[in-house]
Parts: structure tokens; C-alpha cells; sequence
């Protein structure tokens, strides 16, 4: 209670120092700037930043790049809902429903959609983060490599449970995406696996050069051969300030989807090493498993779009527990957060509440007014971002593509990722026309690695016994989660066969 | 007879399968790891080749005697230009380390502006080739300078 009154005292008095509020701001307009252009990461975004952060107090370099990150997480919902490409990783999950939602004509509702539920989980996370960051760090610490597997386990279980379409050719994708994941030093003995005696496959298959390659270059090939003179659907340009506010209908009819989507978001956040990128994937398949209508997701329905944006926000709160409580990073973002604060000569973990009270003070404050400033400025400038999308596609396009280039080249400074990125990029697009789906194959390359180590290191602890993933009790949780989405799932799947039959 | 599309995957699926299940076993393992480094690779592989498996035999009941193809303009225009436009981004890699960035990239969206525009009269072109290279210089202004990226 005490950090909480200090918070909206302390923390808020610095925070709208009028300069501190100007960084705010701008830290979050420029996020949602890189988060609406694909190729183009929070990750990026912040490193930018990093170097105007020497000359600024730790209060005003926290704020700006608090910004920056909640900003980019953000604004990768514009281009998920306009272009059907995810600004950011964060935001794979948003395009299965946002961008069919606009295509039907409702792109105002799928933008405000999103950027709401973005505030939503954000704000909330942030009052958590207030309310329990210790508390929630120091059980973060007991989830060992079981717990990690588990979870991993849950979501495949979960995803073959409730995929749509041919049920083999999904799970062929599965496999594609495990084998792709598997590329590159083993993540425990270094043993290199699938490198084909190429030097550059050595360090793997990077998420960025990955998610583009598979989501955005499909896209921009299939935009090339269209005869329209723009990509954005023509709804767009109708979109209002009024439009954009959906119905109180669609917030009560999901307000258990919100609750579990932030949860999601938040657990992901404090896990280490997972973050945005796997949240708004688990929120979006667990959403899809619960619901009474999986069949529609991927139509354009509100609830795919509340469970992806809901969690990657939550997980922002989630990312900060571990990095304020224990100085540990949740994700890339707070690793380099890490290194503003260490530029300004302070160490992130304990010893912070204690020694600098204040700066912690600030960064929760900043959290909650820069969700608020997102969302606002998001509402405000969504007209703004439309615009600019709407450029004719002569002209749009080649940047785009430049940017998706220029993103996979920066992730290692090498052309061998431009090379991913192109050949995963027809890869993709052939997959699609031969009629499979991508999405299995992204679930499988981003939970893939923690499913392999979680388990390895668990059997090397646990000296080559599998008992620990039944007998620990978060572990057993998962795994059981998982195998009743997956009998829930097929039986699920036999009454919608047997309703559509009947039906006809 | 017609082979089913689903049919020659599922049969690519077994012999990819079998292929990376063969490279995989000779991926090293070490004594102190229980599982071993290539577990999850052959495990991948496996999966691929039974799901292939799984694939073709269900796709065995699709096949059926031929009929005359129906021909789809439209269709196999589309198909032309994204096969055009994918051999552009290969060759646009290829000429990355060649050319440079900068003329690799003005080339690649000249291509891209007149596949898109499919006009070609000298109006078009002064058009297109001024839009290429101020965006180029543009976004190679703002990637060197300001995000200090070496460009090739």
C-alpha cells in the first residue's frame, strides 16, 4: 500500500515534469512509429534511443525508453489490421482476426479494438507490477526447467487440439517449424545440427529474419500481383473517432477473455526469455481452445484480436518484475534497459527499492501514464497512420520491403539473413498456395527451444528422470491443461462436424 | 490418372523426412546429456515423415481419372508476376554484396514500381526512377546515420 501511495506521489510528480512527460510522449509515438512498420522492432527502437540517454537524468532516460517499448508492442497492431503483416513479433497473433475484421469492412473497429485492449493489458499490468513485483519475482524464481517445458507442451497440446483445416497438413507444419527451430548450435552442448556445412545456418535461424521471411514477404509477393492501387482496405479511409470505440456488448461478452489474456501476458512477461512474441501466440491459441466458437477465429472476431493484444501488453508489466526485483531481464527490451540504467551508474535487483526508491517509482508511474498516453495518442493519430498507409502501392511497397531487408540485415549485420528472410519468404508463400497454414510453424520455431532445453536441463537435474514433469505441481498443472484442450478439443471438433451436418 | 496436390506432398513429407532423419543421425552426442543433441532433430524429422505418411494415405481416396483443364487467366497472370517478382529478390540478394546497397535496392524498386504500375511510357520511367532513388538514399540515410548500421 505504501509503494502504491508513493507511487501516484512520487512517481507521478516526475513523471509529468513537463520534460519527463515531453520524453514520454515522444518515446511512445516513436514506438508506435517502429511498431507499425514491419522489419522494424521495440528492440531496434530502444537502441536508438540508448545513446541520447547519457545526457538525460535516470528518471528522464527510464521514461523515454519505458515509452519507446510499451509504444512499439503497440503499434504493431496498425500494420497487423492495414497490411496484414505483424509490425513486430509481438503482433502475429492480432493479424489472423484484425486484418480479416477490416477486409469486412470494420477497420476502424479492429484498430480501436486493439489499441484499447493494448491499455487495457498494459495498465493493469502495471498496477500488478506496483502492487507485486517482489512478491511475484521470488516465485518466478521457483518455475525450473520442467515448468518451462510444460508450458511449452501445454501450447502444442493446446494448438493440435483446435487447428483448423486438414488436421495432417497442420500438423506437417509442426513438424517444418521444429526442424527449422532445430537449425544451429544446440542451445546446450553447442553441437552445431541441420547446418548443411553452411557457415551462416551456424548460429540458427533469427526470430526477426523468421517472422518476416514467413509473415511479410508472402504478403508483399501476393500485394505486387494485385490489381488494387492500394493495400489498405478501402474501409480504412472511413475510419472515425466514433467508429473505433467498439461496442460495450464486445467488452462484456469478453471479459473473461480479457482477464485470462492479461494473465497469460503477465506470466509470459515474468518468465524469462519468453515476453511479447510468445504471449500474444499463447493468449490467441488458449482464447481460441476456450471458446465455444473456435471455427470463427480467424475470421475477424473481436475475441482473436482482445486475447493477443491484452497479453503482449500484459507482458510489459510481467517483463519489468524480474528486471526491477531482481535485476534479471524478462526480454531483449529490459536487457537493454539494463544497460541504460548502468550508464547511469545504477544496478537493477534488490537493493533498488531500497537505494534508488525513487527511479522505481518513476518507471511504475511511467508505465501507467504512458499506457494512457498510448492510447490516447493511438486513438488520436490512427487517422495520421492510415494515411500514410494508404500511399498507392507503387510507393509503399518497395519501402516495405526495404525496411524487411534492412531489419533481417541489422539483426547479425549480414547479408546471410537477407538470404533467410527471401528464401522463408517464397517458402511461405508456396506453403500458403499449396494450402497449408503458417501458423503451426511459427508456434513450433518460437516455443521449440524452450520445450528442448526446459527438458534436457530438467533430465540433467533431475539425473534422467521424467517424474519431475508429473510429480511438480505447476508442471503437472500444465501438462493436464494441455491434454484436456487436446480431448476437448476433438470432441469439440466432432460436434461442429456433426452440427454442420446436420445443418445441411 | 490425376495425382492429388495433398498426395505429392505428403509423399515429399516421407522422403524429406527420411533425408533429414539420415542427417540428423549424424549430428554428436554427448555421454553426460540424456537425451542428446540430435533427439529433437530426429524427433522433427520422424514427425515430418509420419505426418507425410499420414498425409498421402488420406489423400489416397482424392485420386481420380482426369478431366480437361480449365484454363484461368486471371489466375495464371497473377502466378506469373509473383513468380517474376520472387527471381527479383533473388537476384536483388545476389547483387546486394555486388552492387551495393544502394543501386541493388534502386533497381529492385524500379522493378517493383513498374510490375506494380505496368505502365512504361518516359513519363513513368523519370518517375519511377526518381521515387527509387530518393527513397533508397532516404532509407539509407536513416540506416546509416541515425541507426549506424554498415550497409553492404
Amino acid at each position: 500500500m505504501d509503494t502504491f501511495l508513493n507511487v501516484l506521489t512520487i512517481g507521478f510528480y516526475q513523471t509529468l515534469q513537463p520534460l519527463t512527460f515531453l520524453y514520454l510522449c515522444i518515446g511512445v509515438f516513436g514506438g508506435m512509429v517502429f511498431g507499425a512498420i514491419p522489419g522494424l522492432t521495440a528492440v531496434m527502437g530502444v537502441t536508438i534511443a540508448l545513446p541520447f540517454t547519457f545526457f538525460m537524468t535516470p528518471v528522464d532516460s527510464i521514461t523515454l525508453v519505458t515509452g519507446i517499448y510499451i509504444g512499439s508492442i503497440s503499434g504493431g497492431c496498425i500494420s497487423a489490421s492495414l497490411l496484414n503483416m505483424p509490425g513486430t513479433p509481438s503482433s502475429v497473433g492480432t493479424t489472423f482476426d484484425a486484418y480479416p475484421m477490416a477486409q469486412k469492412g470494420k477497420a476502424g473497429q479492429a484498430l480501436g479494438l486493439a489499441i484499447i485492449s493494448s491499455g487495457i493489458g498494459g495498465f493493469v499490468s502495471g498496477l500488478v507490477l506496483i502492487i507485486a513485483a517482489p512478491l511475484l519475482a521470488w516465485q518466478a524464481l521457483k518455475l525450473g526447467p520442467f515448468e518451462y517445458f510444460s508450458l511449452g507442451t501445454f501450447t502444442y497440446l493446446t494448438v493440435c487440439g483446435l487447428l483448423g483445416g486438414k488436421l495432417w497438413k497442420n500438423l506437417l507444419s509442426v513438424a517444418i517449424g521444429l526442424a527449422i527451430a532445430g537449425i544451429g548450435a544446440d542451445p546446450v552442448t553447442s553441437v552445431t545440427r541441420f547446418t548443411f556445412g553452411v557457415p551462416g545456418l551456424e548460429g540458427g535461424v533469427a526470430v526477426l529474419p523468421f517472422m518476416v521471411g514467413l509473415f511479410c514477404v508472402p504478403q508483399i509477393i501476393d500485394d505486387v500481383a494485385k490489381v488494387s492501387d492500394v493495400i489498405v482496405p478501402e474501409s480504412a479511409k472511413e475510419v472515425s473517432f466514433r467508429n473505433m470505440i467498439p461496442p460495450i456488448a464486445v467488452f462484456k461478452k469478453n471479459s473473461a477473455n480479457y482477464i485470462r489474456s492479461f494473465f497469460i501476458g503477465l506470466v509470459t512477461g515474468i518468465m524469462p526469455g519468453l515476453g511479447g512474441t510468445t504471449s500474444n501466440i499463447i493468449s490467441y491459441q488458449i482464447a481460441k481452445s476456450s471458446s465455444r466458437e473456435p471455427e470463427k477465429f480467424g475470421t475477424g472476431i473481436p475475441d482473436g484480436i482482445i486475447a493477443s493484444e491484452t497479453a503482449n501488453n500484459a507482458s510489459i508489466g510481467g517483463a519489468f518484475v524480474p528486471f526491477l526485483a531482481l535485476g534479471i531481464p524478462g526480454d531483449a527490451v529490459t536487457a537493454i534497459l539494463l544497460g541504460a540504467l548502468m550508464i547511469q551508474g545504477i544496478q537493477p535487483g534488490p537493493l533498488l527499492f531500497k537505494n534508488n526508491a525513487d527511479l522505481v517509482y518513476a518507471v511504475f508511474s511511467a508505465n501507467l501514464i504512458g499506457v494512457i498516453a498510448m492510447v490516447l495518442l493511438g486513438l488520436l493519430m490512427i487517422k495520421g497512420f492510415i494515411k500514410i498507409l494508404s500511399f498507392p502501392k507503387k510507393y509503399l511497397l518497395p519501402i516495405i520491403t526495404l525496411c524487411c531487408v534492412l531489419g533481417a540485415y541489422s539483426c547479425n549485420n549480414r547479408i546471410f539473413d537477407v538470404w533467410v528472410l527471401i528464401v522463408l519468404g517464397i517458402f511461405g508463400f508456396v506453403w500458403k498456395r499449396l494450402g497449408f497454414s503458417l501458423v503451426p510453424i511459427l508456434i513450433a520455431y518460437i516455443l521449440e527451444p524452450i520445450v528442448e532445453v526446459g527438458l534436457r536441463e530438467g533430465l540433467s537435474l533431475s539425473d534422467g528422470s521424467f517424474l519431475p514433469i508429473i510429480t511438480r505441481p505447476i508442471s503437472a498443472t500444465f501438462i493436464g491443461l494441455g491434454l484436456l484442450a487436446v480431448v476437448g478439443g476433438i470432441f469439440l471438433k466432432r460436434m461442429i462436424e456433426k452440427n454442420r451436418q446436420a445443418a445441411h | 490418372m490425376k495425382l492429388p496436390r495433398d498426395l505429392c506432398l505428403g509423399l515429399a513429407g516421407m522422403l524429406g523426412g527420411t533425408v533429414l532423419y539420415l542427417v540428423a543421425r549424424g549430428i554428436q552426442d554427448w555421454p553426460f546429456d540424456t537425451l542428446g543433441a540430435s533427439f529433437f532433430p530426429k524427433l522433427a524429422s520422424l514427425l515430418i515423415g509420419v505426418f507425410g505418411l499420414m498425409l498421402f494415405i488420406t489423400s489416397l481416396p482424392e485420386i481420380k481419372t482426369p478431366s480437361p483443364p480449365k484454363p484461368s487467366a486471371g489466375s495464371s497472370n497473377t502466378l506469373n508476376i509473383n513468380l517474376l517478382f520472387m527471381a527479383c529478390l533473388i537476384c536483388y540478394v545476389i547483387l546486394l554484396p555486388v552492387a551495393g546497397f544502394i543501386y541493388a535496392s534502386i533497381a529492385l524498386i524500379l522493378i517493383m514500381y513498374f510490375t506494380i504500375t505496368k505502365k512504361f511510357d518516359l513519363r513513368e520511367l523519370i518517375k519511377g526512377i526518381s521515387y527509387a532513388t530518393f527513397s533508397v538514399l532516404l532509407v539509407w540515410l536513416v540506416f546509416t546515420k541515425e541507426f549506424e548500421l554498415i550497409l553492404p
